[in-house]
């Protein structure tokens, strides 16, 4: 890892990112998006890849370049991340079929604003830790806890307990 | 229960396409980036005269007050003369009270000292000025951006190259150069290889090119290399000879700073840094998610604000040194009526100038050069 071996690059590339690309699709919500989101995390981990000499860090280094590139792509759009369609209360969509309930889940997940998602995509489907979650958002632990606490309590504010129970709020590892 | 979102997340994200990731284009970017980190010269020590860029007409004549064939509306043109906050719903722009119709729904829009330039849904840039809508370039369109100053406006020009536009609605003239950008660069804002127009400070505006961020002299053509480790997220503004922006390696950091070169200045702890005042003693920033506030570029610190009991309440736009436009609303933030206030930088305290314009579902846009979707 000592120095800049593309060949090896092109392993971890090969190996790892469909599931960055994942990821990154979760944090911003668009296909295309998140392949440029990803072109550019591999590009700030090529350009440090001498830096990275433990292997296992790779992948933590472009997730968090990852994240905070997402972070830095949505920030000047943040007040207008509250946007579109009327949600259903909270008892409405209780009574909502499944595939209603995703469909609503999905599009209340795509208008937090862009750290609380951030922060859930990277607790709960990357299941890292808060203090691996605090690395890759280059924020404090308490900063992680703040910020999926209040996107899951956006969550179930809209789409009610049933769908989001209050325990999944009190999470923490 | 406790499932469900992670069930839904993984549902999408197993539902998506497999990528098509690029390696020898990330090689070669990559290789690139270092080669400039070797070769980099702080300061704007080394200034690049470049051919002088010509000022062409815009594409289609009018939209300036130097237009004989256009009659504006006095009210209005005072009204941009004093920067009176707007928005816009729809295709509908309003300022200082008086609405017209700009033909086409808004999408990013920035208000100039004499109207407005916004983009479409097809990313064609207009200038109106409540007498003529003007088409006068091509942007982006799913993520369009412009900048402004005074009677100038800047953005990336759609091409291959992508190119630089400064167009000055006051006389309906645009400079467009590529400058040193090259083929199969990206005309997305902060995209791989992106050429960026970060901002407009009089003649001078401030661009990422191939060959790192400049300053570019629209009325001479000289191109002044800031910093060549310029990554696109760099330079948030300029005004007034005040530079604010991310320092070089601080990219994950909450940190901003404001000062005249790259390698000095007033530190502020901000994740996000938006307009700088005309004269550049404030800055209207995020030190917290979602919470806008006016700092003081000279100690850093914060100016006095109040939320008016609002669920959201941040300033968007200056009127002049001392006064800002805000907006607030309260939850549900998507179908909640916006209203837009007039605030006083040292004090505080705001008046509403505006109320009920519309709700973030209804399309209300607001002069921040960007698309809020």
């Amino acid at each position: 890892m000592s120095r800049r071996d593309a060949e090896a690059f092109a392993d971890f590339v090969a190996a790892r990112s469909s599931a960055l690309h994942r990821a990154a699709y979760l944090m911003v919500g668009d296909a295309q998006l998140a392949q440029d989101l990803v072109q550019e995390a591999l590009t700030k981990t090529y350009v440090a890849w001498p830096r990275l000499r433990d292997p296992s860090r790779v992948e933590a280094y472009t997730r968090k370049a990852i994240t905070t590139t997402a972070i830095g792509w949505f920030r000047k759009k943040s007040w207008g991340e509250r946007t579109v369609e009327t949600m259903p209360d909270g008892g409405q969509a209780g009574h909502a079929d499944d595939v209603d309930q995703r469909a609503w889940l999905w599009q209340a997940l795509q208008e937090l604003p862009v750290r609380q998602r951030a922060a859930i995509v990277l607790r709960y489907y990357e299941d890292l830790t808060e203090a691996q979650t605090a690395d890759a958002m280059g924020c404090a632990v308490g900063t992680v806890k703040s910020q999926v606490s209040s996107g899951l309590r956006k969550l179930r504010d809209r789409l009610g307990a049933d769908v989001l129970p209050t325990d999944l709020i009190e999470v923490t590892r | 229960m406790t499932g469900l979102l992670t069930d839904v997340m993984h549902e999408r994200a197993e539902g998506l396409e497999r990528t098509a990731i690029d390696v020898a284009d990330i090689v070669r970017e990559g290789d690139k980036r270092v080669r400039r980190r070797r070769t980099v010269v702080l300061g704007g020590a080394a200034a690049l005269t470049l051919t002088v860029a010509v000022a062409v007409p815009a594409l289609v004549g009018g939209g300036g007050p130097g237009d004989d064939t256009t009659v504006i509306d006095p009210d209005l043109a005072t009204a941009f003369v004093a920067h009176a906050p707007s928005y816009a719903v729809g295709s509908e722009v309003t300022v200082d009270g008086t609405t017209f119709d700009v033909g086409r729904t808004v999408r990013a829009y920035v208000q100039t000292d004499v109207g407005v330039v916004f983009s479409d849904a097809e990313g064609i840039v207009w200038a109106a000025n409540g007498a003529d809508v003007t088409e006068v370039g091509t942007v982006n369109a799913k993520v369009p951006r412009l900048v402004v100053d005074g009677p100038r406006v800047g953005w990336v020009e759609r091409g291959d190259p992508p190119a630089f536009v400064v167009y000055d609605q006051s006389t309906g003239e645009a400079v467009r150069d590529p400058l040193q950008n090259t083929e199969g660069m990206s005309d997305v804002r902060d995209g791989q290889d992106a050429a960026v127009m970060y901002a407009i400070d009089g003649d001078v505006a401030y661009v990422k090119t191939q060959q790192g961020a400049a300053a570019w002299n629209t009325a001479t053509g000289d191109l002044t290399f800031l910093d060549t480790e310029a990554d696109g997220f760099t330079i948030t503004d300029a005004k007034n000879g005040l530079i604010s922006y991310r320092p070089a390696g601080a990219e994950d950091e909450q940190v901003i700073r404001v000062g005249r070169t790259l390698d000095s200045g007033t530190e502020i702890p901000l994740w996000t840094a938006y307009d700088l005042s005309p004269d550049g003693r404030y800055l209207m920033g995020e030190a917290e998610s979602d919470d806008v506030r006016v700092f003081d570029t000279g100690t850093g610190k914060a100016m006095p604000k109040d939320d008016y009991g609002y669920g959201y309440f941040g300033g968007y736009q200056w009127i002049d040194a001392e006064h800002y436009a805000a907006l607030g609303f309260r939850e549900p933030f998507e179908s909640d009526l916006v209203d837009i206030l007039s605030c006083t930088v040292v004090t505080g305290v705001c008046t509403p100038v505006a109320e009920d314009v519309g709700s973030t579902g209804d399309g209300l846009a607001i002069p921040i050069g960007v698309y809020n979707s």
